[in-house]
Parts: structure tokens; C-alpha cells; sequence
């Protein structure tokens, strides 16, 4: 890993964490790590930029929403002033765009390892009921709603209590007629439409963080849920060895053709055991930083195959490792502020820069 | 009359500003640093039009119109009295 | 000693969430001084703000696009201009000189077509509302005609009978393929109603059904609804060739297609989430092409696309009217142009470029419309440079159905105009009040007295 620059996006860890800072952290946690991390961040508060250890340089680069040639003009300005070898984009309303500008990327010498279209569309949340039908994958009852005219039909098809989710984010779980209505208001504000209203199936949480290529399973980190927020983020967790996640998750992103990170979320219902596929999101997640512990060093390997190496599948990772977040209050000069505000970009001071 | 500034503030180098009083932040552009560094030092508001004209490529009538504005929203936003 | 440049001064509050992240150059602060080589102040001063413009040019690739991407997938295809979106005389000439045939919804829109020269063989005639003056002339000229309803289709075996033939038509079906499915036009295909109507109508012995009509929304970017929707027509025609022995010379997937404007409820711009040409062809064609259809050739292909065609090609130039500052401290601009021009406004969230050179920094703005109601905002957060009274935007992407649906209210009209290899055409000048008003009288007992010019005060 000789002098490797990497740049990584989502890196805010506030009450709902982007993965950015565990990619980070995992990176800098391997053993050969000598490199050079650029955080692109959104906002001036993004938070990981005040974290004195994590990053040599920051730059605010636009929101997605914002335009494709804008977030591709701002990523050239980037490369040019700091070089990115390889692009990690962490956020899933992200990942459209980066694929898109993936060949103009290339071409410019940025190597990125990202599903393509074809599997983001298999797996987008409104057509994963479909994926699963077509690959006999067991998933929970979802309704698409595209319009809000339909709403009480799909209520009345799902049944309370049910899940209501963003496209890209957010999940609620409702028991009346208006938590629906408040819940897809606010979703639909947020992300628009569709939303999603989903079967509630009650039992164990389970997630997969996997890496593929080609549909063959690098590397999988299945964990268990010990503590999660009033979102469901997962606070606590223990990793896992357990066959039967192992061979969901083989099986679905055989299926998938996968390409890329992804974290698989799977119920167990409690009263038949059943494992129930809810979610296929195509990147890391938050707490990937606990595969640097259970043997299972994801992002690491990502840069490998973003690189264009070979490499051999890991072994499975080591069970009974488990982690806890902390939430701790960082220092935030104003002069960080005002660099990122005018200027756009921060080169930390308290990292020591590497001559190349 | 010179204009006077409701709360402690300090404009740096890159047009920054910050409100010590309030928190509140701002940017502003080089001509909208230049006029208030000169209300800053105490100049009269009806001095800064020329000097803004001796200093930039621009019409008197412009400036006057501009300057008008900008005076208008330092005010609006509560960074002058 | 050399002045620096000027710029007017601005500053700019930090709002979360706000414009801090806006490196590089916005691109709505790019001016965009020139329409295909046109100084956009020239254009303003010689017809006035606002003013409509038409890229001859692109409005050419947009046909000539979709024309190619479909010919080359799909042996007998042919593409249909839907009228309503945009039915200056001009733009539907332009696109029929390129090879379109008129998709056209009522006898205003059917005339405007026969009186362009468009010959009768070359029209489709659809919507749910056709009298039968319009019904008979259009089967006299050979037009294609899609009925919407029983009550249309016993006017249409009235005809026969009085033609003393029978008539080929096509019948318009619907499916439930969106969320709410359009059940407005047509006949329903799940519930059977279709079957029914195929029924009734080659049971009369007066009607030759020949076609099937469909058209499933507008502004489509699900692309499996064209491709469910093109396999609900084989199955359907494949049900009523074995049934009622029907041989189609046509089917028709209607227009829908979404054009580069992003609609406000969706998160990401239409960059990222409209399909290309390619992938609606592939959608269409490749689900029409695998069907099993015994050897049959595949019948004529129709599309009626509108937005897709003319919505990118034109701009709109609009001029600011008045700058404010809003008592919660956001800007606020007033153009001299309001949603009565633009009432996709209600759909879309327009970009706005400037065109002079205002510099980079950008600020939250709420944009109003001329008009004197409340409503009437174009934009409630658009990052826009600092601009002054007079000074000009432009608004990308204005063509579709903004035209046709205008309302002439409080102000007049603007003209259009078309710019077309380095020449300017005026296709339709500014409204006069004389033209407004033209129709209207007002009788002996409402008229006001006039006073002498000279005796003013009294
Ligand atoms: C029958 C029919 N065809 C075609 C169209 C054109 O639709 P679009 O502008 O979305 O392509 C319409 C529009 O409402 C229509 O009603």
C-alpha cells in the first residue's frame, strides 16, 4: 500500500452514522497502511472532519442533488490538488451518481470498486420484492407507493403494524392509520417518492456486511445486533459464525451478480425461524470499523480489488467480537470552519503529510 | 455619519465574518469587504461611495445603487444599528 | 493606476444546511450569455422580456433521436407528434417536415394539423371527447382514429352505416401499470372491459378493429411500465386474435417520456434518473420484438411522444423585476414573468441561469412570479448570484405544454421566437391588447361617457 491516496465520502457520525469513518478507521488499522486520506464531506459540521486523527485533508464537494458535472468538475479540482487513487463513496443516495460518472472517473486515473446499474436496479428497494420472487429468496410483504392515492390499499394489503421506509433512508415503524401518513410525509418531503410499506416481522435482527466480486463472496461479516438507537442503528453488536446467514448471503449476491460492498439485512421471525431478506444496500455499513477486530478487514481488501488485484476470499471472520459506539464531543476550531466556509477545503494540520 | 455596529464582530483576511455576540457567521464578497473595512475604521457612510469608485471599474451610479443595497442588508441582518 | 474589477458587494448569512458547500463554480452562476451564438440581451432588447426562444437545432436532435433509436430496433415504426404539448404551427411543422406524423386530441388540434398540410392518412386521432362532425371527417380523410368509449364507438357504427361500409379502428385500452393507473381513458384490461369492447365492436359487423392504443402517464421514468405495458399488449392481442379473430395493423404505446427537468418531489435531478432513448427503446422494443406471434409480421409500431420532443428546446427569458428581502432575512426576486407562462412550475422544479456575469457567490432565494397572487412562485429555494432590477435569467427546458396551456392574465403574452442556423424567425409575436380583446364588445347602455381631451379638471 505504497502511498496510496484514497478518498472517502460520508463522513458524518451523528445520530444516524455514515460508514466513512469506519472505512477510514478500518484502512488506517491494517498493518502496511501508508497512505494519504482525502474526506469529502457535505457540510462544514460533517464531523468527522474535526476528528484529529483521521484525515490529511478535507473538501467540501456538492451534494448529489446538485448536478453531475458540478460533483465531477469539484472531484477533478480534487484530484488535482491531492490525487485520489482510489474513490470509496459510502452513502447510498450517492451511489447512482458515482456510478455514472465511473468511466469519466477512470479515465482520470480514479479506481472505484461499486456495484453496476443493473444490480443497483435488482436491488433497489422497489424492486427487491421482485428480485426475491424471481430468485426464491424469502422477503417481507412491501407495497410500492407511488402515489399517495393509494395508500389505504396498501395498508389494507400489508397490515399493521408495518414498516415505513425511504428510498435511500429512514425507517418507521407504525401502528395507526397516521403514523403511516406522518411517516410517509416525511419521508416523502425528504427523499420523495416511492416510499415503501413493509410486513413487520418480529424476531432477531441479523446483518451481513459482504464484499463480492462477481458474485463470488470475498469477505462477510455476519453480526448480531446487541444494542440499536430508537432508528435501529446498530450501537452494540457481536459478529457471528453462522451458516445459514452465510448461505443467504452466497446466495443472493450470487444471484446479484455482486460487484462491490453491501450490507445484507435479514430477520429471523421469531415463531418459524424463517430468514427473511429485507434490504440489499450497496456500500459499507457505519460499523464496519469492527471487521478491523474480527478478522474481517473489509475496505482493505476493497482497495485490492478497486486496484484491479487479485485476491484470494478470506477466511470467515472470527466470532464473539463485538463492539459498542461512544459518542464523544471533538474541538472545533474556528479557523476549520472558516478554511471549509471560504475556501471549500481543510488540510489538517495535526496530520503529518507525507512528501511523495 | 459613521455607522455603528451592533455587536462585536471580526471580518478576517478570506471574508469571513463572525458575530461575537451572536455566533452568527457570514461571507462576504471582496467589494463587500472592502466597503466594510471602511466602516469598520469609522468612515462615513456618504465617504465610502467615492472611494469605492476610485478603487473598482464601475460607474458612480452603479456603486450608489449597490452600496445602497449592501448598507440596507447589514442593517436587515442586524450587523449594524 | 489599473481599478480592480467590480463586483456587487454581497454578504452572505451561514445557514445549516445552505449554500456553504458550493465549490467550484455553481452553475447557475455560469452566465449563459448566449442562446446558439444569440446575445440574450440583444434577443431581450429587439423582443422584449420575457421572450420565448426555440433552438431549431435541438428540437431537430430530440426527434431525430427518438425517430432513430426506435427505426433502428423496430422494422415498422413509425412516431406521431402529440399536439398538445406544444402546438405552435412552427414546432409542429418543423417536426413533421422531419418525418412526424399529428397525434391530435380534438378537431381544434386535428385542424391545425390538416391545415399545415399534413395529409389525413397521417393523423391519429385520440381523447375522450370527439364530436361527430370530427369523427366523420376524419374517417373521410383516412385518419387513424382510437376510440375511447361505447358512446363514441356507436357514433362511429352510426357512420358506417351512413358511409355504407365498415370502418377500421383501433380501440384505446388501459392497464393497471401505475400507481394511480390512468382509468380515465379507455378500456380496462384487467377487469375485462377491453375483452368486452373487442367484443362488442366486431360483433356489430360495421367496425374493423385494427389497433390498440395506450398511453400510461406522462413524465414515465419507470421503465418497466413500458415494458410490462408492451407485454400486456401481446397477450392482450394474442387473446383477441384467438377469440375474435383480429388482425392488428398497429399498436401504439402512446408518449410519456421524461424530459431533463426534475420534478419536486424527486431527490436526485433528471440527469440521474431519466432513462435514455436507448433504454425506453429497449423497454418497448425488445418485449414487442420477442413475442410469439405465429409468423405474423409485427404490426406498425406508434409512439406519441411530447414532453420528450419539445420540452428541452426552449428557453425562457425573463427579466428581474424587483429584489426584496423577506422578514425571516431570505432574498426574495420578482420576475416580469409568472407561472400563467410556465405552469409546469407546478411539476417541475426549473433551473435559472443568469446571463451576464454576477459572480460566484450564491444565496438561498425564494422566486416570485409577476403575477399579483400569492401562488405565484417559480422557485422557494434557488441559489442564485446577486442580480439586479432589468437584469436577465434564463430558464432552461420550457417547451412542454407551458405554450398550450398558457393563460393570458393581468399581462400580455410574450412573443416566440426561433433561432435556426444564425436566423432569427419570429413563430409567433407578442399578444397586443387589440388581440385580446378583439372579441369583445361592450353594448351602447354599458359605455361610459367620454370626457373632452381638454376639460380635464372640473
Ligand atoms: C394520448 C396521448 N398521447 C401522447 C401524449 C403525450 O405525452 P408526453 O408529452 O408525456 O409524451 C399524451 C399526453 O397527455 C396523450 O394524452
Amino acid at each position: 500500500m505504497n502511498d496510496l491516496h484514497v478518498a472517502v465520502t460520508g463522513l458524518h457520525a451523528a445520530d444516524n452514522p455514515a460508514p466513512g469513518i469506519g472505512v477510514i478507521r478500518s484502512l488506517k488499522a491494517a498493518g502496511d497502511w501508508n497512505g494519504t486520506i482525502i474526506g469529502l464531506a457535505y457540510d462544514v459540521y460533517d464531523t468527522g472532519i474535526y476528528d484529529p486523527d483521521l484525515l490529511d485533508a478535507t473538501y467540501l464537494v456538492p451534494y448529489p442533488n446538485q448536478g453531475m458535472d458540478e460533483v465531477f468538475a469539484r472531484l477533478m479540482y480534487v484530484h488535482e490538488q491531492a490525487r485520489i487513487d482510489v474513490l470509496i463513496p459510502t452513502l447510498d443516495s450517492e451511489l447512482g451518481l458515482y456510478r455514472k460518472l465511473a468511466s469519466r472517473l477512470r479515465e482520470a486515473g480514479i479506481r472505484m470498486f461499486i456495484p453496476d446499474d443493473e444490480m443497483m436496479r435488482a436491488r433497489a428497494k422497489s424492486n427487491l420484492v421482485q428480485f426475491c420472487e424471481e430468485n426464491g429468496i424469502p422477503t417481507p410483504d412491501t407495497f410500492v407507493l407511488r402515489e399517495l392515492g393509494s395508500l389505504d390499499d396498501a395498508i389494507e394489503k400489508i397490515g399493521y403494524p408495518l414498516w415505513v421506509k425511504g428510498v435511500f433512508y429512514d425507517a418507521y415503524l407504525c401502528r395507526t392509520r397516521d403514523d403511516v401518513l406522518r411517516s410517509v410525509e416525511k419521508l416523502r418531503v425528504t427523499w420523495g417518492l416511492p416510499v415503501l410499506l413493509q410486513r413487520s416481522i418480529s424476531g432477531e435482527e441479523f446483518d451481513v456486511c459482504a464484499l463480492a466480486k462477481r458474485g463470488e463472496l470475498v469477505g462477510a461479516l455476519p453480526i448480531r445486533k446487541t444494542r440499536v438507537t430508537e432508528k435501529g442503528k446498530a450501537w452494540a453488536a457481536v459478529s457471528l459464525r453462522n451458516p445459514e446467514l452465510a448461505e443467504l448471503s452466497a446466495k443472493t449476491l450470487s444471484a446479484l451478480g455482486w460487484s462491490g460492498p453491501c450490507e445484507l439485512e435479514i430477520m429471523q421471525e421469531a415463531r418459524t425461524k424463517k430468514l427473511y431478506l429485507l434490504e440489499i444496500n450497496p456500500r459499507f455499513p457505519a460499523w464496519i470499523y469492527l471487521g478491523a477486530g474480527a478478522e474481517q478487514n473489509l475496505p482493505r481488501v476493497l482497495l485490492e480489488l478497486a486496484l484491479g488485484n487479485e485476491v484470494e476470499p478470506l477466511p470467515p471472520a472470527k466470532s464473539g467480537v463485538g463492539f459498542v459506539r461512544h459518542a464523544t464531543d471533538l474541538i472545533c476550531p474556528l479557523a476549520y470552519l472558516e478554511a471549509l466556509t471560504v475556501g471549500g477545503e481543510l488540510h489538517h494540520p495535526g496530520t503529518h503529510r507525507r512528501q511523495s | 455619519m459613521a455607522v455603528k455596529f451592533t455587536n462585536d464582530v471580526t471580518l478576517s483576511k478570506s471574508g469571513f465574518l463572525f458575530d461575537h455576540a451572536s455566533g452568527q457567521t457570514y461571507t462576504l464578497n471582496p467589494t463587500g469587504q472592502f466597503i466594510f473595512r471602511l466602516l469598520e475604521q469609522g468612515e462615513e457612510s456618504e465617504r465610502v461611495l467615492p472611494q469605492i469608485v476610485a478603487e473598482f471599474n464601475v460607474s458612480e451610479s452603479t456603486a450608489r445603487k449597490d452600496l445602497d443595497d449592501f448598507l440596507r442588508q447589514l442593517h436587515e441582518l442586524g450587523i449594524t444599528e | 493606476m489599473e481599478k480592480k474589477p467590480y463586483m456587487k458587494p454581497t454578504i452572505v448569512r451561514h445557514t445549516p444546511g445552505g449554500v456553504l458547500n458550493k465549490f467550484g463554480r455553481p452553475p447557475q452562476t455560469v452566465p449563459m450569455r448566449r442562446i446558439e451564438g444569440f446575445d440574450v440581451s440583444e434577443l431581450a432588447g429587439e423582443y422584449g422580456s420575457p421572450l420565448f426562444v426555440l433552438s431549431v437545432r435541438e428540437l431537430k436532435r430530440k426527434y431525430r433521436e427518438l425517430d432513430r433509436t426506435f427505426r433502428t430496433r423496430y422494422p415498422d415504426f413509425q412516431l406521431a407528434y402529440s399536439y398538445k404539448t406544444n402546438y405552435l404551427k412552427s414546432v409542429c411543422s418543423i417536426l413533421h417536415q422531419e418525418g412526424a406524423w399529428a397525434e391530435v386530441v380534438s378537431g381544434f388540434e386535428y385542424d391545425i394539423a390538416a391545415d399545415l398540410g399534413v395529409p389525413g392518412g397521417r393523423i391519429i386521432f385520440n381523447g375522450p371527447y370527439k364530436t361527430r362532425g370530427e369523427l366523420k371527417r376524419a374517417f373521410e380523410n383516412g385518419s387513424i382514429v382510437n376510440i375511447d368509449n361505447y358512446d363514441e364507438m356507436q357514433v362511429i357504427e352510426d357512420l358506417a352505416e351512413e358511409f355504407g361500409r365498415t370502418l377500421d379502428v383501433g380501440l384505446r385500452i388501459n392497464m393497471d401499470l401505475n400507481d394511480p393507473p390512468w382509468h380515465k381513458f379507455g378500456f380496462n384490461y384487467e377487469s375485462g372491459q377491453a375483452f368486452e369492447a373487442v367484443r362488442r365492436a366486431t360483433s356489430g359487423g360495421k367496425l374493423n378493429v385494427v389497433g390498440l392504443h395506450m398511453h400510461t402517464g406522462t413524465y414515465v421514468d419507470d421503465l418497466t411500465i413500458y415494458s410490462r405495458g408492451a407485454q400486456g399488449m401481446i397477450d392482450f392481442y394474442r387473446l383477441i386474435r384467438d377469440n375474435f379473430g383480429v388482425r392488428l395493423k398497429y399498436w401504439d404505446l402512446g408518449g410519456g417520456f421524461a424530459s431533463m427537468n426534475t420534478l419536486h418531489w424527486a431527490y436526485l435531478p433528471a440527469e440521474q434518473t431519466t432513462p435514455t432513448v436507448d433504454q425506453y427503446a429497449d423497454a418497448i422494443c425488445s418485449v414487442l420484438l420477442a413475442a410469439d406471434l405465429g409468423g405474423e409480421e409485427p404490426p406498425k409500431l406508434f409512439i406519441e411522444p411530447g414532453r420528450a420532443i419539445v420540452d428541452d428546446p426552449f428557453y425562457l427569458i425573463t427579466s428581474v423585476a424587483a429584489q426584496k428581502r423577506l422578514p425571516n432575512g431570505r432574498r426574495a426576486v420578482v420576475l416580469d414573468t409568472g407561472m400563467n407562462m410556465i405552469s409546469s412550475v407546478q411539476w417541475y422544479r426549473y433551473q435559472f441561469q443568469s446571463a451576464q456575469d454576477s459572480g460566484t457567490t450564491v444565496e438561498d432565494t425564494t422566486v416570485y412570479g409577476a403575477l399579483c397572487m400569492n401562488i405565484d412562485v417559480i422557485n422557494h429555494s434557488l441559489s442564485l448570484p446577486p442580480v439586479r432590477r432589468g437584469e436577465l435569467l434564463v430558464i432552461p427546458r420550457v417547451g412542454a405544454y407551458n405554450l398550450s396551456q398558457s393563460w393570458q392574465f393581468i399581462y400580455l403574452r410574450p412573443a416566440v421566437i426561433a433561432i435556426d442556423d444564425g436566423r432569427v424567425h419570429v413563430i409567433k409575436r407578442a399578444e397586443t391588447r387589440e388581440y385580446v380583446q378583439q372579441f369583445e364588445q361592450v353594448p351602447e347602455d354599458y359605455s361610459l361617457p367620454r370626457e373632452p381631451a381638454d376639460g380635464a379638471a372640473s
